[in-house]
């Protein structure tokens, strides 16, 4: 029996989950081989790059959701907090204030939701899925009422910079934020004690309280770090498109949850690793940007997407299946 | 350990493929036009399922045809600006040699467009522009005080210049709909329609169910209604479904803009007693046309300048077109008068978009 | 032992909760009438019992889902799908009766189901992943069928529009359906060993392996009938808006989900009553119409929704959470390996 440290280490070649992440790896390859393929004088280096852009801000939010789902947790709101603070930030901006206070509210706002989430959900004892998914209406109502049909349009161009422009010749400022979050949730995870309780909170509930480990306080950390996070997808987005505006980042939580779960963080918690979603995120961002310069639509994109995500899923499932008799866990996550 | 240094040789190999590919195949032609076909022309609608902009594309493809150039439709199917825009980048990635947008934002949609002019890309927008810096020309299918001016005093006649009115629009932020809506209203403001008032303007997102929700929404908020005007070729029939499943044909009237197709039962049935559009496969043969011309480097977008169509149309018999300078004091190219539709030639019309 | 108190808890609970809820309805309907007495005229409650209807058997699959434990996220989509393609074929056929075209959207619907089911139940994966990858799936699905061409006005045929605006006896056809359909599933549910069967597999899977009942079949059987449903309901929309998009029904799924909660359905399984969904749903739709003629902008329904659905989580939580602790405990206990 490995104990909690040794799992929380990240993968050894010993464990399931690493051949989890190899499955992934291998997949992106091959995501790129059929891209050079389909696309040849598309796929070039300048371009791989430029294409980040299209799902940074979607991946960004997968390092946070890691943490969370291990830890047995799941908020479906975080598209809704991204386009909240998108919102408050242009209502913010357009009111007299700075950008740069603009911005620091819309992150606020983002950190504010995820612990109202949070409190939601460890105070009040109610199952995280069914929480998220009111607030997720809740939260994208608010842009609405703030902005309704309107846009708030005139944004200074500088701002317009971190969401588009690049910084080390073609490596986009996004995509640079991107890797630095992911080295950072990536050593808090495997590397930090912290990442070890999330991990022990995951597996077994009961147990991790009896030791004395402060389950909702975790939980709620959490939930207000993936808030702040969905809140800078917001910001990042709105830069990008140039305006705020409150039907941005539609769907996106499902295409976050995804990625996750692609990633080998299996949904009940207590397993997954940062390696296996960064992977992930690249793999459905890269699969998605052939597709689109392919002049496949969004809507039918989703068919891969969701395609992919069962297959993944079967996959180890019917593994399992031949060791164990599968079981149902207690109902909703 | 071994795992780090695995994982970084595969992507340094992953990047060495990429780029073996990439110097293999030589950079696809200069910046500047080529002058020679055939090209590549994409054609952005502001979202892809309505007939309008169906027929629109079939106006489009002709053009192409005639040229010899390769044509293709993109569009973001749930008719947002950021999937707009998200269609445009990845259109410039595939080096496309000129786009055609109807935008759903004119601002929104202006830096995008902007980056695809600077690479090279000529565009041009047609019957919704983006901003005039984005863009070489704007082919706009009627001028707008016209649409404005005509809708309005269609509406008055109907309703024999009395009575409360409403306007089903598209999106808010729309360049056309902001423009036409601001002409309606001046066109209100004369003495003629002193006892007309426009009570409401909703937006109906150019979303078919949700237009037919907003106007159903209008005839229950405002019991004493009377008419309403449908900004859009979505927005007229759902305000004449509305108008008919609550009964109240001939009590509230709807005018508007449609397509011949759509609207054929509700003007027999007398719903909508006349409508009006423009020829929408001329305006997307237009737009294709100079779309072409910008790419052989024939048409620049400088007021004055002409276009030159392969077939007449029926706003320009003679298939001659000029840039004109329009009422904000940005060029852009006229397509012709607003034709009108009702029950003497709708069945015709009907049969042909 | 204590399952037989705590159930009996339950049912008293779910008692309370119906009451609960049909106070709340005739209060809202007071508060709403006194600030806009349109509310009360026949023309409104046509319109919004015609919504109502439609979201109300297929919530009523939705129902059946959660008391198994799962859910079915792929509702909005298989509405849109099965609405579309029928509209497609209406389009091409006009002359095709509506009760064939009907017949053919259940089908479609079925069918959707039963992959669904499959998946769960054979496949095992989880029914929250398995119905958000069909979601996306079948809504793509909508865009390949369609060929980026919605069925619009134009398109409808009068038969076809009759199946919304007809009546049976009098009554809307949608309302005559949604009546039929709940007093049969409530018939299912109660009254038959597969009806029960679902409760008690939702209650407490391993004890109901225990006894017999076949998970894997429970569990196509209840997502079949939850896809048949919504197959069903996607004929009856697009009859009703005389429209398919790629978007219709689009977060539909939530409104299904949001009338259970509502109306009792416990999101652990095990607890639920139909009657309680029709509730549920009658709140939920009132709620929306109320928003309407209040006058409260378009944009606070998606707040409202979400304050609706939080609250009523809460009332549920706050309530049940000691019986839900002691059916979590009983579990523990019988899992210990």
């Amino acid at each position: 029996m490995r104990s909690e440290k040794e799992k929380s280490r990240g993968p050894s070649l010993s464990d399931l989950l690493k051949s989890w992440e190899f499955t992934i790896f291998a997949l992106l390859i091959a995501v790129f081989i059929l891209n050079l393929i389909l696309s040849p004088d598309l796929f070039r280096i300048a371009n791989l790059f430029d294409a980040t852009l299209t799902f940074t801000e979607k991946s960004i939010l997968t390092l946070p959701m890691t943490l969370l789902i291990i830890s047995g947790v799941i908020d479906i709101s975080i598209a809704s907090i991204s386009a909240m603070s998108g919102v408050i930030l242009g209502v913010c901006y357009k009111a007299g204030m700075a950008i740069g206070y603009a911005v620091v509210i819309g992150l606020a706002v983002g950190l504010a939701a995820g612990i109202l989430n949070g409190l939601l959900i460890t105070r009040l004892k109610i199952p995280s899925i069914v929480v998220t998914l009111a607030m997720m209406l809740f939260y994208r109502g608010v842009g609405y009422v703030l902005l309704g049909d309107t846009a708030v349009r005139d944004l200074p161009e500088r701002f317009g910079l971190l969401g588009g422009a690049y910084s080390v010749t073609f490596i986009p400022i996004q995509f640079m934020i991107f890797i630095i979050l992911a080295v950072i949730f990536g050593l808090v995870l495997h590397r930090t004690r912290f990442g070890r309780l999330i991990y022990i909170v995951g597996n077994n509930e009961n147990t991790a309280r009896y030791s004395g480990i402060p389950v909702d306080n975790i939980r709620l950390i959490l939930c207000g770090v993936t808030g702040l996070i969905a809140g800078l997808s917001g910001v990042l987005l709105t830069s990008r498109i140039g305006s705020a505006r409150p039907d941005i980042a539609l769907g996106n939580e499902m295409a976050v949850i995804t990625i996750c779960l692609l990633g080998g963080v299996y949904i009940f918690g207590g397993k997954g690793s940062i390696i296996g979603v960064v992977i992930a995120a690249l793999m459905i961002g890269y699969v998605r940007y052939g597709l689109s310069i392919l002049n496949v639509q969004e809507q039918v994109i989703r068919i891969f997407t969701g395609g992919l995500l069962i297959i993944a899923l079967l996959i180890p499932t019917i593994a399992a299946r031949l060791k164990t008799p599968a079981r149902y866990p207690e109902g909703g996550v | 350990m071994k795992k780090w240094v695995a994982l970084i040789v595969c992507i340094m190999m992953l990047a060495g493929v990429s780029l073996a590919f990439g110097a293999a195949k030589p950079k696809e032609g200069a910046e500047e036009a080529k002058g020679e076909g055939p090209f590549t022309l994409a054609w952005v609608p502001k979202g892809l399922g309505h007939p309008y902009f169906i027929s629109c594309y079939e106006g489009a493809k002709e053009a192409a045809k005639e040229f010899g150039d390769k044509i293709f439709e993109v569009g973001p199917d749930d008719w947002s600006v950021e999937g707009q825009i998200t269609v445009i980048e990845s259109v410039i990635d595939q080096k496309v040699d000129a786009i055609g947008i109807a935008a759903n934002d004119m601002d929104a949609l202006a830096p995008v467009c902007k980056k695809a002019m600077d690479a090279g890309i000529h565009v041009v927008a047609w019957d919704a522009a983006v901003n005039q810096s984005a863009r070489v020309t704007f082919v706009n299918q009627a001028s707008f005080e016209g649409i404005g001016r005509g809708l309005a005093a269609a509406m008055g006649e109907v309703t024999g210049y009395e009575g409360e009115i409403a306007v089903l629009s598209a999106t808010p932020q729309a360049p056309n709909q902001r423009k036409w809506l601001a002409w309606v209203k001046k066109e209100l403001e004369d003495p003629k329609y002193k006892n007309v008032t426009l009570v409401d303007v909703v937006y109906g997102d150019d979303m078919t169910e949700k237009s037919y929700d907003k106007a159903l929404g209008l005839i229950k908020a405002y019991p004493d209604l009377k008419g309403i005007i449908g900004l859009s070729a979505v927005a007229t029939p759902a305000s004449c479904a509305a108008v008919t499943d609550k009964g109240l044909i001939g009590d509230i009237k709807v005018v508007g803009f449609g397509i011949p197709s759509t609207m054929k039962d509700y003007v027999l049935e007398g719903t909508c007693q006349k409508f009006l559009l423009w020829n929408t496969i001329d305006l997307g043969y237009v737009a294709a046309t100079i779309m072409h011309q910008c790419c052989t480097g024939e048409f620049t977008g400088e007021v004055g300048e002409t276009v030159k169509l392969g077939r007449p149309t029926l706003g320009e018999p003679d298939g001659v077109y000029e840039v004109t300078v329009g009422e904000d004091g940005d060029p852009y190219v006229l397509l012709g008068p607003p034709m009108e539709f009702d029950k003497s030639n709708i069945e015709k019309w009907a049969a042909i978009f | 032992m204590n399952n037989e108190r705590y159930r009996g808890t339950l049912k008293n609970l779910i008692r309370r909760r119906e009451f609960g809820i049909f106070i709340i309805i005739i209060v809202v309907m007071v508060l709403v009438g006194l600030r806009n007495p349109t509310f009360f005229t026949s023309d409104n409650w046509k319109d919004m019992l015609m919504y109502v209807s439609i979201l109300a058997f297929i919530s009523i699959g939705q129902m059946m889902t959660i008391v198994t434990g799962g859910i079915d996220l792929s509702v909005g989509s298989v509405v849109a799908l099965s609405g579309m393609s029928v509209g497609i074929i209406m389009r091409d056929n006009p002359a095709l009766p509506p009760l064939v075209l009907i017949l053919l959207g259940t089908i479609f619907g079925l069918g959707c189901g039963i992959i669904n089911g499959l998946l769960i139940g054979k496949g095992k994966v989880h029914p929250l992943i398995t119905t958000l990858a069909t979601m996306s799936i079948y809504r793509g699905l909508v865009v390949v069928v369609s060929r980026s061409r919605w069925v619009v006005y134009g398109d409808i045929t009068k038969g076809f529009r009759l199946i919304a605006r007809g009546n049976i006896l009098g009554i809307n056809n949608l309302m005559f359906v949604a009546i039929i359909i709940a007093g049969a599933s409530y018939y299912f549910l109660n009254h038959t060993r597969k009806g029960r069967e679902i409760f008690a597999y939702g209650d407490h899977q391993d004890a109901a392996k225990f006894v017999g009942i076949n998970s894997t079949r429970i569990n196509i059987l209840v997502y079949a009938l939850s896809g048949m449903l919504a197959g069903f309901g996607g004929v009856l929309w697009v009859s009703r808006v005389h429209t398919a998009q790629a978007n219709t029904a689009l977060g539909y799924e939530m409104q299904t989900i949001a009338s259970c909660v509502i109306g009792g359905v416990s999101i652990f399984g095990g607890v639920g009553s139909v009657f309680g969904v029709l509730l549920g749903t009658l709140l939920f739709g009132i709620i929306l119409n109320a928003l309407e003629l209040i006058g409260i902008v378009d944009f606070w329904k998606l707040s409202v929704q979400g304050f609706v659905i939080l609250v009523a989580v809460i009332f549920d939580a706050v309530l049940s959470h000691r019986v839900a602790e002691q059916m979590r405990k009983q579990r523990r206990v019988f899992d210990a390996e």
